[in-house]
């Protein structure tokens, strides 16, 4: 069949709409057609959903069948109700006979039960909602017909658990169904083969189609009218918000990201604050705020009531936003990708322009928003690879096919070897696995009355339904701090925030959230009961894991930024406006200290009351300098004892140790051994406390800990433990549990970033270091003074430490 | 060991966490929860259960220490029905021959529903709580007018923090006003519940073999 005569009805449709499909499109849907898997990357806005669905869709007109041809996979529920109705507009308007529907966590029990009887054509889903899929019986037939799989937002995934576990469920998906076509959407990524790898499985030659569209990114910053020459302090950088409302225009839509909820909170509040006559015009949004009021503020954006709206990552995917105009960034994105991610949220068409605007919350950061340029001039961006052997993953994926249909080993391991996660998956891991969900452990005799999944003939399956239905309660891998209820007294619920925030509040306090200034009225059953209140207070909930640090490519375009202050390096370069803004601080660290040439390593050293402080600036970002800090912590503290405090920024880190420490003739070489590194660090810092911090998503992935519903039925109750009291059991009894390992590899290497770490110690140890005694902090070095996240490390024995802590409580 | 004086009798909180009442050469402890780990085993957890074993050598070595005449169980001595089986049966029966000591169980909360089957073994149960003198034995905190009730139930414990460390440590809570000590919970596999130090009341706080004392 010639290639016009394949596309026809979808070309006819495109015809009516006065489309021309774009070359991209076409490219797809004959790959499609000839049978082949791949991944579509593209710039938002450009169609993609159409270039990805309408293969599947010319495939079922041709051929028609029953039963579910097309998975569209999502990570966002609120998203499939947007793809629904642009897959159902041609399929209306063409008066094609497929069925759409879609089957997340929002779908009524009703509604799943007859899907799993009765699947349609296409179904819209989120990784999740898929893996529960599987957890039932039947899922052979259920996925008989099965033609394609499309990964949408796939870089999101990708590189998380999430992502993971939708690796394991294709290839279940891939083992019933050999013929099984995957494409994934995806956005700009610096690892393009690995990731299209990822979705199409190992084994299968991925197409990779881009398309030649150029989107242009512009950054523009909003500056402040001078820089002293100390960096401010304060994350939030609310000081600068006339700056931004001068900047900012009522009738034009704009999104105004931050990079934590909290910070989000205290944008809204300012705003509301500066323009009070248009506070219906103004919204905010993220991810604790409750979901149908999300949709309320997302629609009011399309109808245009809403003009801005101050959001966190909760609005980087999704909806499209075709009016938004403008895009503003407070604080730095941190990443390329991020940056490019929001930016084009803004001209959401084929060929527009973004733009930009960005708001530095500290003086430093004016260095970011001109090494992000030079970053995007260079076509730079991030590589988010595939996790390595997550086991708490692997282990829930078995007992969901265990609830299924059952699975048997060999076969069972081939498949999930064509993961590209678990590609280097040894037999022995595996082994230790099925140990584990058939019989406990590998520790013999430890659990003779553990029963979940039971093998008979071969086949392992679980045949308890109580397990079954606890089991399908807990599937999914993301994981976050208990979270509560905030509804106000008469029902109308609010968002959410979490628990050990609420546990501080008293009947009769004051915070802020969503916007709104509530009173504390009561918690009972995981719900917090507020009202309405014009009392004032200042406090914002606070959410975990808000920590962002500047990724590996932005970090080297930082350092060649501050290279450009170098007067030999740039005579006949003009600085741009942002360097120029911060020359004052440029020329007080010169003045003070040293600015660092590409070459040089900078440490200060400097006393105050406090003691002797050390200060390193690599520029490699938080979690590099916080591995480091405790490297270099430990290789002092071994040749002369003492207590640090450890400080760490996206710049440098401080040891803050005590009066006249000799760090000079401490230091040497070895300094940057690679030797006995990972020993090293973890003698250095309190790696059980982070290990176990860690063990906490996973025993909750693996299934160690049951979270089920909170009104809880009497078996449930019985099972009430913290994960903190499980890590303490496993250590004891069994310490080579594999769960215990991994908890452990995600501190080092998510935390750490000890693969990083290596190419920085590699890196720094060909630099000249410069030693600079100062009399005072010098400007690179204030934020480290005065932002004091930090960390203790010592040898103080547990007694010490609680008379310590007893002194302080008694002063209290 | 911490020595405190409530209503004019002398307690000793031990750092086994354990009670001894040197006069009445009675020991009390709380909240063993032997067969937790089976209970979780049964619903797909896998707990090692030789938790249970380390606790009741722990009970043992207790015992040999003091060599009380009495021993009460502040309630809990199970947790479930799924922790009445023989292993476990088997274990708590090699324990009281291994020990001289009477030993009463008070019945708390996870036992209760087990009553039946508990009083077809050798483990003499009361159902209610005990009084003696002045003192009231209890699992639930249930204070009385001019008694001191020592009881279990609450598994207290007192998260201390400054701005670089932080430590949860179980603890003895005291209620001065009530009079009422809650005992740390004895089990292996056992929580903790963070307590508050109000006025009048004082935490001893368990720091390996010390018993270190908060209060204001």
């Amino acid at each position: 069949m010639a290639d016009g005569d394949r596309l026809k009805p979808v070309l006819k449709w495109f015809e009516q709409q006065g489309w021309q499909p774009l070359p991209f499109q076409r490219e797809t849907w004959q790959a499609y057609l000839d049978g082949k898997s791949g991944m579509i990357q593209v710039p938002t806005g450009s169609g993609k959903t159409y270039a990805a669905v309408m293969g599947a869709i010319l495939e079922m007109l041709q051929a028609p069948s029953s039963g579910l041809k097309l998975l569209y996979i999502t990570p966002l529920r609120a998203l499939s109700r947007d793809i629904q109705q642009s897959i159902l507009r041609p399929i209306q308007e063409m008066g094609w006979n497929l069925r759409v529907e879609s089957r997340t966590g929002d779908t009524r029990s009703s509604q799943k039960s007859k899907q799993l009887k009765n699947m349609p054509d296409i179904l819209i889903t989120t990784p999740e909602s898929l893996a529960v899929m599987l957890s039932y019986k039947g899922a052979k037939e259920r996925f008989n017909s099965l033609r394609a799989v499309i990964l949408d937002e796939w870089h999101e995934l990708l590189s998380s658990k999430r992502g993971t576990q939708t690796e394991l469920c294709l290839s279940h998906l891939r083992q019933l169904q050999p013929q099984l076509k995957t494409w994934a959407v995806s956005a700009t990524l610096g690892n393009v083969q690995e990731a299209a790898q990822a979705a199409v499985g190992i084994g299968c030659e991925p197409v990779i189609i881009q398309s030649n569209l150029q989107r242009q990114t512009i950054i523009k910053s909003i500056l402040p009218a001078s820089v002293d020459s100390f960096p401010w302090a304060g994350h939030l950088g609310l000081r600068m918000f006339q700056e931004l409302v001068d900047a900012l225009d009522i009738n034009r839509s704009t999104l105004i990201f931050t990079n934590t909820r909290a910070q989000a909170e205290r944008w809204f509040q300012a705003l509301a604050f500066a323009v009070p006559e248009y506070l219906d015009r103004i919204a905010l949004h993220h991810g604790s705020i409750d979901v149908q009021e999300r949709e309320a503020i997302e629609a009011g954006v399309k109808a245009g009531q809403i003009k801005w709206v101050v959001c966190t990552s909760s609005l980087d995917l999704g909806v499209d936003f075709q009016p938004v105009e403008r895009v503003v960034q407070i604080g730095s994105a941190k990443n390329l990708a991020r940056l490019l991610q929001r930016a084009g949220r803004s001209a959401h068409v084929p060929e527009g322009t973004s733009e930009i605007l960005f708001l530095p919350t500290n003086a430093l950061e004016l260095l970011e928003i001109s090494a992000f340029r030079s970053g995007l001039a260079a076509g730079d961006v991030e590589t988010r690879r595939p996790l390595e052997n997550p086991y708490d993953v692997l282990v829930q994926h078995l007992v969901t096919l265990a609830c299924g249909d059952g699975f048997k080993a060999d076969e069972c391991l081939e498949t999930i070897r064509q993961t590209v996660t678990y590609s280097q998956l040894t037999d022995e891991e595996f082994g230790w696995v099925l140990d584990f969900i058939e019989k406990g452990g590998k520790c013999l005799g430890a659990y003779p009355r553990y029963q979940k999944v039971v093998q008979t003939e071969g086949l392992y399956q679980v045949t308890d339904q109580k397990i079954a239905r606890m089991h399908r309660m807990s599937i999914g891998t993301i994981t976050s701090n208990q979270a509560v209820q905030i509804v106000y007294t008469n029902r109308r619920k609010i968002g959410t925030v979490e628990e050990n925030f609420v546990s501080r509040l008293k009947k009769g306090d004051v915070f802020f959230f969503a916007g709104r200034q509530l009173e504390f009225f009561m918690m009972k059953d995981m719900v917090v009961y507020v009202k309405n209140t014009t009392r004032k207070s200042t406090v914002t909930p606070t959410w975990g894991g808000g920590n962002l640090a500047i990724s590996d490519s932005l970090s080297m375009y930082l350092r060649s930024e501050i290279e450009r202050f170098q007067p030999d390096a740039n005579s006949n370069q003009k600085l741009n406006q942002e360097l120029e803004c911060m020359l004052p601080i440029a020329s007080t660290q010169k003045r003070i200290s040293h600015l660092p040439a590409s070459n040089e390593l900078l440490i200060e050293v400097c006393k105050t009351r406090e003691g002797q402080h050390l200060y390193v600036f690599p520029f490699e970002g938080r979690f590099v300098h916080e591995g480091l800090g405790f490297l270099w912590g430990y290789r002092f503290a071994s040749q002369q004892k003492a207590t640090f405090t450890i400080s760490v920024n996206d710049y440098g880190f401080e040891i803050l140790a005590p009066k006249d420490y000799p760090f000079k003739q401490l230091f040497g070489d070895r300094f940057f051994d690679l030797e006995n590194l990972y020993e090293n660090i973890k003698s250095g810092l309190n790696i059980s406390e982070l290990t176990q911090r860690k063990f906490r998503g996973i025993a909750q992935v693996s299934g160690l800990v049951f979270k089920g519903y909170p009104s809880a039925r009497k078996d449930t109750n019985q099972l009430q433990v913290s994960s903190s009291l499980l890590y303490d059991v496993f250590s004891k009894y069994e310490p080579d549990n594999l769960l215990l390992k991994q908890a452990e590899q995600e501190v080092l290497l998510d935390q750490l970033e000890t693969h990083r770490l290596t190419k920085t110690l590699d890196r720094l140890s060909q630099l000249n270091i410069v030693w600079k005694e100062t009399k005072r902090p010098s400007p690179f070095a204030f934020p480290l003074l005065v932002e004091r996240l930090n960390s203790r490390m010592s040898n103080e024995s547990l007694l010490d430490r609680i008379e310590r802590l007893k002194q302080q409580w008694m002063n209290k | 060991m911490k020595e405190i004086d409530v209503l004019g009798m002398r307690l000793q909180l031990l750092a086994e966490k354990a009670v001894y009442l040197e006069d009445k050469q009675t020991l009390l402890v709380a909240d063993i929860h032997l067969g937790k780990s089976e209970t979780f085993q049964s619903l797909g957890i896998p707990i090692p259960n030789r938790v249970n074993q380390t606790t009741l050598d722990r009970l043992e070595q207790l015992c040999l220490k003091v060599k009380p005449q009495k021993l009460f169980v502040l309630g809990d001595l199970f947790h479930s029905k799924y922790a009445l089986v023989d292993e476990v049966l088997e274990g708590w029966s090699q324990f009281q021959a291994a020990v001289d000591a009477e030993v009463v169980l008070i019945v708390g909360n996870h036992d209760r529903p087990l009553i039946q089957v508990l009083k077809n073994t050798s483990i003499q149960c009361s159902t209610h709580a005990i009084e003696a003198d002045n003192l009231l034995l209890s699992h639930e905190p249930s204070p009385q007018q001019g008694f001191l009730n020592i009881c279990g139930h609450i598994h207290p414990c007192v998260h201390l923090k400054e701005k670089l460390d932080q430590l949860r440590l179980p603890c003895f809570y005291l209620d001065r006003t009530q009079n009422l000590l809650v005992l740390p919970s004895f089990g292996e596999f056992t929580g903790a519940y963070e307590v508050s130090l109000e006025r009048n009341s004082a935490a001893y706080v368990i720091a390996d073999d010390c018993v270190v004392a908060l209060e204001r």
